[in-house]
């Protein structure tokens, strides 16, 4: 019969309550330590008893972790706020809608009040092989079993794959990457600030993490200046259900026009490559260009060139470059009438 | 019809030979012939899902029906109505030169109501189809199971205060089939809703010989059962009656919870039940049927001397096997740039005979309705075929469907039309809604899309996407769970 899986293996459990105490405790542990946010990753990983790290640090009592500040040149966002918080915010909705609308296409009601912003962009990869506790490059091996003649592989990457090709499963990383929102880290050196779309790494640099928090480190905030502030945004996720579900692939743009010729913009599209891509050869082609059908179609063969499908996801070629054609001319809108 | 079933490692179940029947059912084929083969493989064991066979069967010939419709330019209700079972229709192989027939199925009625309800035609007329990116597409599906079985018990005390006490032997699924299926019983003793209870949950309760929960087989069964324990049961009261007040026993009526003779004397229930302890035997349970359940018989023996107690077993005769007939309506929405879609109205019209709790059914047939959705729009089961091991283990990679997955308004009827076969006139609901629900939602994709872009189920946006970029099917038909 079934096995029973669904009991964790036990580890200390830690619970601080300012950032200070947390760093301590991180630094003090080293890689012994797992770093719990809304535990929506955290927990598939621990019933499962595929990762069995020694020390649990749970951030859920440091207060100055969540909530959104208005900044100087924009708002800070605790990497502890809730996806539902992120969602709701006055500000981010009038200002940056385009991380409202992504955090609220995030999984289920239950999961946005429960996962945090932080949690969402820095959780692993769903390949289910590597969830499934296979031996796999990315757990240590010398296999990727999804990129095998006969690996189950739909919803795998079509580009930038390095003996992996896992993808990132975050719906509010490219949305951040499109605001060049700014995270920030705190690490054994002191505080460091880097731009979203270099938060996220590919396999080829290190094909163990998504990101590039070392053992130690912690992502206390996410800034968004104004540069983008009620710029025409657009979202869209593609996903197999309606509800509570990861995408297949989504994209994010950030838009301004002047007589609707396309002044600046920053794209993003993510569940295409093991990092959430930021398409600068995109940006720079479409640059003053007519915000038009011509325009979004020439983005979006220019998105894909290059890209590999494996047995299962050819359909992400056509759907990444629908998706980024859509993100710069948009999509009609569809009324029947009854 | 060939059928293979991948049954992984160990024994055969009996989907394919399931499959057959429901098809040669649910079409009435002039000549069919049939063939299932069933393989052992290197993968993970599985069982049976609701509509087992029925689902696989009725979800292959659907689109088929579909495409020919289209080919001959028939329209796609019409062709089913053609087809469809009606009466005591006759299904499986020949057997001695003797077909087995169903007890009865209404299904053009239904058909007809769901046609009017779901505004068929005018769907089917609505131009264009194609707005933008988006095009719409509508689907009918035929859908039947099996609806019930005979033979148990029922078994009830009426108590010296006059309340209705029914053992019931049900399942609980939520379904509340286990409640309601009494309400026969109360209906033949003539005694209001309010004064009946019934008793439940295990055996140590002293509940008598019931079917178990699967099989939509409960609402026939045991409505058939808790009928013959309330015929026993008036019998007695007659018989009671007549011991007391005079007269023969067919001159007594039960009714307004007393046992009268017209124009004469009569007796209270409770007044009945008391004498019934008196005279004890066969009226309060010192004495059972010889031919109810060895099962049903111990728990009279603990209930004996606590009223009138009636038991007895359903020999109500059956000419024929019992099915639940559904048909199913539904309309897509499809962006064919992202292969996504959207159900957008979905209507299951029930030939289920008579409706025995109208909000109960409605949930059954909308639920199983939605279990059918679910292998349409995704819900799979994924193993790595190299090394035969599962890579879907959790709900997020499985994917059932959700709430939000299906129309905000379902819509489902019922014709309530009994059953000529079964007393109180119920059949079951559970499984013949199910493949209804899967193979409208697959034929409102060809209609939207054409019959050359999938061949299979479950439909994802890859499929579509895919198979439009290259334009023809490209994920094979057999290989379902990718």
């Amino acid at each position: 019969m079934a096995v029973i899986r669904d009991v964790m293996a036990a580890f200390e459990l830690y619970q601080p309550s300012s950032v200070a105490d947390a760093q301590k405790l991180l630094e003090q542990h080293g890689s012994d330590a797992w770093v719990l946010a809304g535990g929506l990753d955290s927990f598939d990983w621990l019933k499962d008893r595929i990762k069995k790290p020694k020390v649990v640090v749970d951030l859920s009592g440091i207060e100055e972790l969540r909530g959104v500040r208005t900044t100087t040149d924009g708002i800070e966002i605790g990497a502890m706020t809730t996806l539902t918080e992120v969602a709701n915010h006055p500000i981010i909705k009038q200002k940056y809608d385009l991380l409202a609308q992504a955090a609220e296409l995030v999984a289920s009601p239950q999961i946005r009040n429960q996962g945090t912003i932080g949690g969402n962009v820095s959780q692993d990869t769903r390949c289910w092989y590597y969830r499934g506790g296979w031996p796999c490059y990315r757990a240590g091996g010398n296999i990727c079993y999804a990129d095998t003649p006969e690996g189950r592989n739909r919803e795998h990457a079509i580009l930038h794959a390095e003996r992996c090709v896992a993808v990132n499963p975050s719906d509010t990383a490219p949305a951040l990457i499109a605001l060049d929102a700014k995270f920030v880290l705190r690490t054994r050196k002191g505080e460091r600030v880097v731009d979203a779309e270099d938060y996220f790494i590919g396999p080829d640099i290190d094909i163990t993490r998504l990101h590039i928090l070392q053992p130690g480190d912690l992502l206390t905030a996410i800034r968004i200046p104004s540069t983008w502030a009620g710029a025409q945004f657009y979202f869209e996720k593609i996903r197999d259900r309606n509800v509570w579900d990861f995408p297949l692939m989504n994209v994010a743009s950030a838009m301004v026009t002047s007589d609707d010729r396309i002044e600046r913009i920053r794209i993003a599209v993510n569940g295409a490559a093991a990092r959430p891509l930021r398409l600068k050869a995109v940006e720079d082609a479409v640059r003053g260009r007519p915000r038009n059908a011509a325009t979004g179609e020439m983005a979006g063969k220019l998105a894909v060139q290059g890209a590999v499908p494996l047995q299962f996801n050819a359909y992400k070629i056509p759907l990444m470059r629908n998706l980024v054609k859509r993100a710069i001319s948009g999509v009609q809108e569809a009324t029947w009438a009854s | 019809m060939f059928v293979i079933c991948d049954n992984g490692p160990y024994d055969a179940v009996g989907d394919s030979a399931s499959s057959g029947r429901i098809v040669s059912l649910l079409y009435q084929p002039q000549a069919m012939r049939w063939r299932g083969v069933t393989v052992l493989t290197n993968t993970p064991p599985r069982s049976a899902q609701s509509s087992p066979g029925g689902l696989q069967g009725i979800v292959i010939i659907e689109p088929i029906i579909a495409k020919a419709a289209r080919k001959l330019g028939v329209d796609q209700v019409a062709i089913r109505r053609v087809n469809c079972p009606e009466g005591k229709a006759p299904f499986g192989p020949a057997v001695q030169g003797k077909r087995q027939y169903a007890t009865s199925a209404f299904l053009k009625e239904a058909l007809d109501r769901g046609a009017e309800q779901f505004k068929w035609s005018e769907r089917v007329a609505r131009t264009p189809k194609r707005i933008g990116t988006k095009v719409r597409g509508v689907g009918v599906s035929l859908s039947c199971y099996v609806g019930g079985t005979i033979g148990f018990d029922g078994l009830l005390v009426i108590t010296p205060e006059g309340r209705v006490i029914f053992q019931s032997g049900i399942g609980n699924l939520g379904t509340e089939s286990v409640i309601d299926v009494h309400r026969a019983g109360a209906e033949v003793l003539g005694v209001p809703w309010e004064k009946c209870d019934v008793v439940w949950g295990n055996t140590t309760k002293n509940l008598p010989f019931t079917c178990v929960s699967g099989g939509s087989q409960t609402t026939h069964a045991m409505t058939r059962a808790a009928h013959a324990a309330a015929m026993e049961a008036k019998k007695k009261l007659q018989e009671i009656a007549a011991k007391k007040l005079g007269g023969k026993p067919e001159q007594y009526e039960v009714g307004n919870e007393r046992v009268f003779r017209k124009g004469g004397a009569s007796m209270t229930l409770a007044q009945a039940a008391k004498y019934a302890i008196q005279l004890g035997g066969i009226y309060d349970g010192h004495e059972v049927p010889a031919d109810v359940h060895k099962l049903t018989k111990a728990s009279v023996a603990a209930l004996a001397g606590q009223g009138l107690v009636a038991a007895a077993k359903d020999n109500y005769p059956r000419d024929g096997s019992t099915f639940s007939y559904v048909a199913s309506f539904a309309e897509v929405e499809v962006d064919v740039e992202t292969g996504k879609y959207y159900i957008v109205d979905f209507l299951a019209s029930a030939d289920v005979g008579t409706v025995i709790h109208p909000r109960a059914l409605g949930g059954q047939v909308l639920g199983r309705s939605t279990l059918g959705i679910g292998h349409a729009i995704g819900q799979k089961w994924v193993f790595d075929p190299h090394y035969g091991q599962m890579v879907s283990k959790r709900f997020y990679q499985n994917k059932p469907p959700t709430i939000l997955d299906v129309p905000v308004d379902m819509q489902w009827t019922a014709l309530d039309i009994p059953d000529p076969e079964t007393p109180v006139g119920a059949r079951g609901v559970g499984e013949p809604p199910v493949a209804g629900g899967c193979a409208s939602i697959l034929n409102a994709l060809s209609d939207a899309l054409g019959d050359e872009i999938f061949q299979r189920a479950p439909v994802n946006a890859d499929t579509i996407l895919t198979s439009l970029e290259a334009g023809r099917p490209m994920q094979h038909p057999l290989m379902a769970h990718i």
